[in-house]
């Protein structure tokens, strides 16, 4: 019975990559798979995209989907890391046609059924911000005199903070650049910190583009925690935002907008966030990190108790609300 | 058909017809209406300035953007264009004479229809007046209990408006 891939927000040329790679798959191996842009069995969803996550979300629960990414951020069953290889995908195709045709000679091993919470504990390692731009900016701001950090291979970061500003070339920070993600992952021993001249700070702030500060801690909070909760933080407390994120400034995707709404009405823990917005908690790990570095969280709200609206709105209107998404994303 | 609509209020010059022409997939239609309430008859002929605006959802029906009249004389016509709104966006013009009235105005008027459905706020022209910073509006809805999202938005920029409706559209979900 031959197999279909189908696939979802895959850029043309990785769509190509893969057509090539299931081909050899068959041959070699005698499988009997074939790629489809719309309908198939088995859809791969590039879930590095914003559109690849709102798919994901909505239908990780009902199909089977493989991630495809640079990291399985959603510890997801089935994983392809980027760039494709043909042994990943070969591997997958085996996996897939046993998943699908149990009575299938081919061998292979099943993942294994280890609930999500344990599986992102066993994976959770102590996030420290000080490690990273995040905490080098936060001491910044906190000391108040104006810095010069520069990172080799990269533009200078002018950072103002009587003026709340990072000024650099003009940039994005949604566009995650390769010099964007090198400021925002780069450990902080890696950037050399100088004391800005005052009497330069007119013609940097002429010269450059200033943007939030704030900014560049969101990004490079969300960026290097790498789903690691913050030092001191854990799994079982509960928090509630105080305020949203201020995402005419920050860089965001409709995922932490759902975050923030849940996480604004109710007082919950990660995991139960998780099971509420049914959004992986490694990525959630992220969010909550860069709340806490803004101060959006409430830490004195946060307590061992669990307090939840649950709001049980009507599939046509969730229809429907998923509808003016997609318009408004059109 | 029940109408799917949006609501976009605020203190004129907040930024609601900017707002809506963001999102509108047609010119705004800023409307004058005669009011035709019998008590308003009985006094004088008065006319009511709305702004209209609207989007094409996949499956054919619209979204009806409504931007209600900015003078207060007019808050009649607020109720009725909330009535069956999904929800509420509030502009808020910061470097008016006092904004966080402004917003508490909006907030009383239509807070039954805010606990119904909910809200988003928007504070537009905050680099011309920084003050009350967000800061200010998060602790004034806090006092308030309500747990609404506060952004500070350029209307003139689509991606702030389609950000505030996401935002909505979160908030109605949860």
């Amino acid at each position: 019975m031959p197999y279909i891939l189908a696939t979802y927000a895959l850029e043309k040329s990785d769509r190509l990559f893969m057509k090539s790679m299931i081909e050899m798959a068959n041959k070699r191996f005698g499988l009997q798979w074939s790629l489809d842009d719309l309908h198939g069995q088995v859809t791969v969803v590039d879930i590095d995209t914003e559109e690849g996550r709102s798919f994901w979300k909505i239908n990780s629960a009902r199909k089977t989907l493989i991630a495809y990414a640079q990291t399985n951020t959603y510890l997801a069953p089935f994983f392809l890391e980027k760039p494709l290889k043909v042994q990943l995908v070969t591997d997958l195709l085996k996996k897939l046609t046993c998943k699908i045709s149990p009575t299938s000679t081919l061998s292979i091993s099943y993942p294994s059924t280890v609930s999500l919470s344990s599986q992102a504990s066993s994976l959770i390692v102590d996030y420290k911000p000080e490690n990273y731009l995040a905490g080098l900016l936060k001491n910044i701001l906190s000391e108040g005199k104006p810095y010069i950090l520069q990172l080799t291979g990269t533009p200078p970061l002018y950072v103002v903070p009587d003026d709340q500003m990072c000024y650099t070339i003009d940039i994005d920070l949604s566009d995650n650049t390769p010099t964007q993600q090198m400021w925002m992952k780069s450990t902080a021993n890696l950037f050399s910190k100088s004391p800005l001249d005052n009497t330069k700070l007119d013609l940097i702030r002429h010269d450059f583009v200033g943007i939030d500060i704030n900014a560049f801690i969101w990004v490079s909070t969300l960026q290097s925690s790498n789903g690691n909760l913050l030092t001191g933080h854990s799994l079982t407390n509960t928090a509630q935002l105080k305020e949203w994120p201020n995402f005419s400034i920050l860089p965001y995707d409709s995922t932490q907008i759902q975050l923030a709404a849940f996480m604004s009405k109710n007082i919950a823990s990660i995991p139960r966030i998780s099971a509420n917005t049914r959004q992986p908690i490694p990525h959630i790990i992220n969010f909550y990190n860069a709340c806490v570095m803004l101060d959006l969280i409430n830490i004195e709200k946060i307590t061992q108790e669990i307090s939840e609206t649950t709001k049980n709105i009507s599939t046509e209107k969730k229809s429907l609300l998923q509808s003016i998404l997609q318009r408004l994303l059109k | 058909m029940k109408e799917i609509k949006l609501v976009f209020t605020g203190s004129m010059g907040a930024g609601k017809t900017t707002a809506i022409s963001a999102l509108s997939e047609i010119p705004v239609i800023n409307t004058d209406v005669s009011a035709t309430d019998e008590v308003i008859a009985r006094k004088a002929t008065t006319t009511v300035a709305l702004d209209y605006g609207e989007m094409t959802l996949s499956d054919g029906q619209k979204l009806r953007l409504y931007g209600t009249p900015g003078q207060q004389r007019f808050a009649y016509m607020w109720k009725i264009l909330m009535q069956g709104a999904l929800g509420l966006i509030i502009l808020v013009d910061n470097a008016g004479e006092n904004p966080l009235g402004d917003l508490e105005l909006y907030l009383n008027h239509f807070h039954e229809d805010i606990e119904k459905t909910t809200a988003v706020i928007g504070v537009t022209r905050m680099d011309l007046s920084k003050k009350p910073n967000l800061a200010a509006y998060n602790d004034f809805l806090r006092k308030r209990n309500l747990h609404l999202p506060v952004f500070s938005v350029d209307v003139r920029r689509k991606q702030n408006v389609i950000m505030m409706v996401q935002a909505l559209v979160a908030m109605l979900e949860y």
